[in-house]
This record gives structure tokens, sequence and C-alpha cells, in this order.
């Protein structure tokens, strides 16, 4: 799960880049405005958590365009504006959440979690798949009702493939999913979390579409 | 104090009383000589009466009634040169025999009294009468005449009352209209209702009232923009505390107690600015004036700066004048120079240069500080001292209340901060000009 942070404010980015590396997200962090709407409209994140008071250009404005662009990333914003009025604007701009300064960070997450669940038409938190379940909030997974241990990657990794059952997911696409900016990469880590999660699920759980990527083969 | 009801009605009622008085007195005057011939005729006639009993003791019955206490009108009738007066009408009259003839006064038994003596047929005649009955009666009836505008008098204290209340029903009203109001209705008094005479009270009150209106609302705004700008240091400090109580690690839980402490200074040094900012309001009034030499306090601000620039390798030029002195308030003098030279060396890029200088000018002095930095753009260069105004384009951490404050600062000195472009270092010029005739 990968997710564009635009934020201003240095500590505020210092902190929210931080909890949510934590909570297992990949996370992209911008600090103006300009920025924001070009990388939006050239990469694929999960969810975006856009601050309104930015540089060069207002959060409103580039929420606007995304939209107009015919962007559906998930929007979560992040303000001072704390007015109805305000709440209202940004809604009507696009926004797929609205959360006001001093926010806590749990509520926060679980905001983002929320509108990237009714993006993907979810109904619960929990993602289910044969004798699997995925819960990304308590961050467990279990198989055969079993708890299952997982790395803070294999459990991203197995959340991205769970969300879309069947559908062919390229080894790029995970990479980049996985991955923030700054984050090293190695050439072939995606099969290495791929051959891990296999040995703890079975080989039967995630498909090898050739020269393509993985998927969850649908039963 | 007294009220304005309560001194027009001791007012009004005591001139009232005064003509009463007045009037008294002169009619008094009046009729004491009207009563005075009226008794001098009573009196002659009194003793020629007795002649008309020639040589016959005198008949009581032709004089008035001496019992009459009012009048005591007393007759004594001397035989050719007696002493002893034949006939007296009272017994304890003791009237001399050395009267003169005619009309005289006379000072007897402890009063004074009015005589009339005259010959009569071979016999001496004296009628007497004490001269007060004569004030008494002219002072009755002096009383008796003015009596009925006595009476007239509580009405006219009525009156004055039912006046006076009339004329200050303009002031009520004045006063239900401003009770009536809440706090925060300072709309001006409608003063084309009013009298001429406290029309000038109400455009007073009103120019009060208007005054009060522009600085609650910059209040109003300046603490709403306050609450905001306290939002983000508040929101970091709350995001800060919550990642140093989930790190896992050392390492972790020192990296996020370093932000922490990050955060509480930046929201110290907000909270600090904000009161430096109410303390030196221009609305304010100036302390502790004195003659502040302006060269001791860049001295002292260079002093604590200097380190900054250093650590970024800037190269400072400083041209100080041996004295600057201005007049005002040293503290304020100091955060006013500290913010503006903070400023640049906070705006300029490593290896970046600095100028600073102070020279005495004419009327007062001119300090300059000039940067290599990026400097402002002319569009902005009025905005820049809006308070909690951030230019876009900043990286620099700051609250926008650096440049406000100063602006402040130096207004309340009679000074001015005119921003521009450096022409020898390309950056930012800060010029502030003191006028020392102007300072408030």
């Amino acid at each position: 799960m990968k997710i564009l942070l635009v934020e201003d404010d240095r500590m505020i980015g210092w902190g929210l880049r931080r909890g949510l590396l934590d909570e297992g997200f990949a996370v992209d962090w911008l600090d103006d405005g300009d920025a924001a709407a070009v990388v939006c409209s050239e990469q694929s994140y999960d969810a975006a958590i856009l601050d309104l008071g930015l540089p060069n250009r207002d959060g409103l404005k580039v929420l606007a365009e995304l939209r107009h662009q015919g962007n559906t990333l998930p929007i979560v914003v992040l303000t001072a504006r704390e007015t109805v009025a305000d709440r209202i604007k940004g809604l009507n701009a696009g926004a797929d959440d609205y959360i006001c300064k001093p926010f806590d960070f749990d509520e926060l997450v679980a905001r983002l979690r929320a509108v990237m669940r009714r993006r993907a038409g979810l109904a619960s938190a929990v993602l289910e798949y044969r004798d699997l379940s995925l819960n990304p909030t308590t961050r467990r997974v279990a198989f055969r009702g079993q708890p299952v241990g997982l790395s803070a990657k294999e459990f991203s990794l197995l959340e991205i493939l769970l969300q879309r059952p069947g559908v062919v997911i390229t080894r790029n696409q995970l990479r980049d999913k996985l991955y923030g900016w700054d984050e090293e990469v190695g050439s072939n880590t995606v099969e290495v979390f791929i051959h891990s999660l296999r040995r703890k699920l079975g080989h039967d759980y995630i498909e090898n579409v050739r020269s393509v990527g993985y998927r969850l083969p649908v039963p | 104090m007294r009220s304005i009801r309560a001194r027009l009605l001791i007012g009004l009622l005591a001139s009232v009383l005064a003509v009463q008085i007045v009037m008294y007195l002169m009619i008094y005057a009046r009729i004491e000589d009207e009563i005075d011939d009226l008794f001098d005729a009573e009196l002659e006639r009194s003793a020629l009466s007795a002649n008309s009993v020639p040589s016959q003791p005198f008949i009581r019955t032709r004089v008035r009634r001496v019992e009459d206490p009012q009048e005591e009108l007393v007759v004594s009738v001397f035989n050719a040169s007696d002493l002893v007066p034949a006939y007296q009408t009272h017994p304890l009259a003791g009237i001399p025999r050395s009267t003169p003839t005619g009309f005289s006064k006379l000072w007897l038994n402890g009063r004074a009294w009015k005589l009339f003596a005259s010959q009569v047929r071979g016999q001496f005649v004296v009628a007497a009468q004490p001269a007060d009955v004569r004030n008494e009666a002219a002072r009755r009836i002096t009383l008796r005449s003015l009596l009925p505008s006595a009476g007239a008098l509580p009405l006219a204290a009525l009156m004055i009352w039912m006046a006076v209340a009339y004329g200050l029903r303009p002031l009520v009203r004045i006063t239900q209209d401003l009770r009536k109001r809440s706090h925060r209705d300072l709309l001006p008094l409608d003063v084309s209702r009013l009298p001429p005479d406290i029309a000038p009270l109400a455009e007073a009150l009103n120019d009060l009232m208007g005054r009060l209106a522009g600085i609650i609302s910059t209040q109003r705004t300046f603490i709403a923009d306050a609450a905001h700008e306290l939002l983000t240091p508040l929101t970091a400090l709350r995001l800060q505390a919550q990642m140093l109580a989930r790190s896992k690690s050392p390492s972790r839980e020192r990296e996020a107690m370093a932000e922490l402490q990050g955060g509480v200074h930046r929201t110290l040094q907000l909270a600090r600015q904000l009161l430096t900012l109410a303390r030196h309001d221009a609305d304010g009034e100036l302390a502790d004036q004195t003659e502040v030499d302006l060269a001791a306090v860049v001295q002292r601000v260079l002093s604590i700066h200097l380190p900054l620039a250093t650590e970024k390798a800037l190269q400072t030029e400083i041209g100080l004048q041996q004295s600057a002195m201005v007049h005002g308030n040293e503290e304020a003098l100091t955060i006013l120079v500290s913010n503006l030279i903070d400023n640049s060396i906070k705006y300029t890029e490593r290896d970046g240069r600095l100028l600073i200088k102070l020279r005495a000018a004419p009327a007062g002095a001119e300090l300059n500080i000039e940067d290599s930095g990026p400097g402002i753009p002319l569009e902005e260069r009025e905005r820049v001292f809006d308070r909690f105004y951030r230019r876009r384009e900043t990286t620099v951490t700051g609250n926008g209340l650096g440049l406000a404050i100063a602006k402040e600062i130096a207004v309340r000195h009679g000074a001015s901060i005119v921003l521009g472009s450096s022409e020898a270092l390309g950056g930012l010029s800060a010029r502030v000009l003191f006028h020392t005739a102007k300072a408030a």
C-alpha cells in the first residue's frame, strides 16, 4: 500500500511519514502543491494525504485539478481550516475524507484505510480469500484459523494481492507499492517476498503469470 | 456628584426664594413708610383730641383703649408747668414733661417710643407709642401680602421638577438606548435626533465606540489567527508524542525524542512571539521611554546573532556609528533590530553576504540591513508585514510574526521600515528610519 503524503510542515511531515511506515505503508512525501499535481498523475498510489495550506499551489486547487483530470485516487484532506463551510468546500472539490488539525494519528490511519476500502469496493475491513483472512487494522493474518507471522513487507504484499483476487499485478507495480522513493530496493526483492509467502501459505495461493506478474487464482 | 436634576432643582428654587426675599424687603420698606405716616397721624390726632376737654381730667373714652397691647398708645396731660402729669392713660408711662413740642423719639422703659407733644390750651399734652408696634404692623402687612406667593412655592418646585425631567428626556433616551445594547453592539448613536446641547457628547461617544469597535475587531482577528497558527505546531507536537510512544527501538526513541523537543521549541517560539506582539501592540502605550543608543542595541543583537552567521559561513560587513541616540523603549528596539538581523541570517544561503550599517541621520538614525538572500518581490513587500503572512516559496521555519512585530515597534517609535532590493548584495535591503522628533 503506497501513500502519497503532501505536507509542507517539516515536523508534521516527519511524524506522518514515520507513523505510516510503522503501519506498513510505503510513503512518498512531498512538500509542495505543484510537485503533488505532477507526481499524482505519473505514479500509482493507493491513497494520498493532502494538506491544504501548501506553498506554490493551494491544496484545494491540486485536488480540483486531479479530479478534473479524472484521477480517482482516494484522498484524505488534512487541514487547519475547520469550519463546516471549509469542509463542504473540501469534500466538493473531491476529497474522500476531511480531517482537521490537530488530528489523532490512529484516526487518520483508520480514515485512510476506510477510503481505500471504499474505493476497492470492500465492505469489511478484513480481507478474506479461501482459508486466508487479513486484517489491515490489527495487521494480523490467519490461515485456516491459525495466526501466521509475516514481516511488514510480506504483509503489505499479501494485502495488495488480496484486494483484487484474480487480477494480475506486475512486479514493478508491486515494487512501487511496497517502497517509497527513499528506500533502497534490490532488483529481485519482490520475488524474495513472494517466495517466503508461498513457503508460509502453500504454493497454490499465489499464481505466477509468466513474464507479467502475480495474482491470486480465482477459484 | 449631585445629579443634574437635583442641581437644577436646588438652583432654581434658591433663585425663586431669593427673588421672594428681595420682594419682601422692598415691600416692607415701602409699607414701613406708609405705616409711619399713618401712625404719626394717629399720634397727632390723639394728642390734639385731648383739647376737646379743656381743663378737665382726660376722659378715657376719648382716646383709644390703653389695654390694647398692640397699640399701647399713651397720652399724658401736664398742667401749666407741673412736672408730674395731671393725667395719664397708663400708670407706668412715665412720659417726661421735657418732651419737645412736635414729633420726637425717646428711649423709655427699655423700649423706643415715638412721641408727639403740643400745647393745648394751657395744658401740655404728650401722646406716645412704642416704635416697635409700627415695625410689627409693617411686618405683618408685608407677610400677609406675600403669603399667597409663598404658598405657590411648592407649585413652583413641582413645575421645575417636571420641566427638568422634560429637559433631561434626551439624556434618558440615550441612557436607555445604551443600556439595552449588548456589548457587541457598538453602532453609533443617532445624533440627528438629539438636541444640540448633548449632540457633541453623543458624537464623542460615537467616536470612542468606533475606535473601540476597530480595536475589538483587530483583537478578534488576531486571536483567531493566533489560535489557527497554534494548530500547526500543536499538530506536530501531538504526532511527535504519538511517534515517541510507538517507538520500538532505542534509536527510534531517540529520534522521536529529538523531533518532539524540536516541536516544543517551535511552539514556545511562537508563544513567545505572540506575547511580544501583544506587549508591543501598536495601540498600546510605549512604556519606559528613555534615550537609547541604537549603536549599543545593534552591537548587543550582533553579539547574539553573529555566531549563527558564522555557522552559515556568512561574510558579514558591519559599519556602526559610534552612537546614534533615539528616544524609545530599549527592549522593544532590541526586538526590532533582532528580528530584522535574524531574518537576514535565516534567509541567506550558506557562504552569502550580510551588510549591517548604522548612521546618525540629521533627524534621528538610519539602520540598513542588506543581504545576498533571495529578496522579496515588489508586490509582496507590504504583505510580509502582515501578521502570520508567510511567503509561499519559503523553506525556512518561521511563524510569520517577526516582521509584523518589527513593524509595530517601528510605528510606535515613529520610525519607518522600508524593504527594497540591495544594490550591493542583490538580496533584501531593510532600512529603518528613526525620526527622533516624531517619536511617540
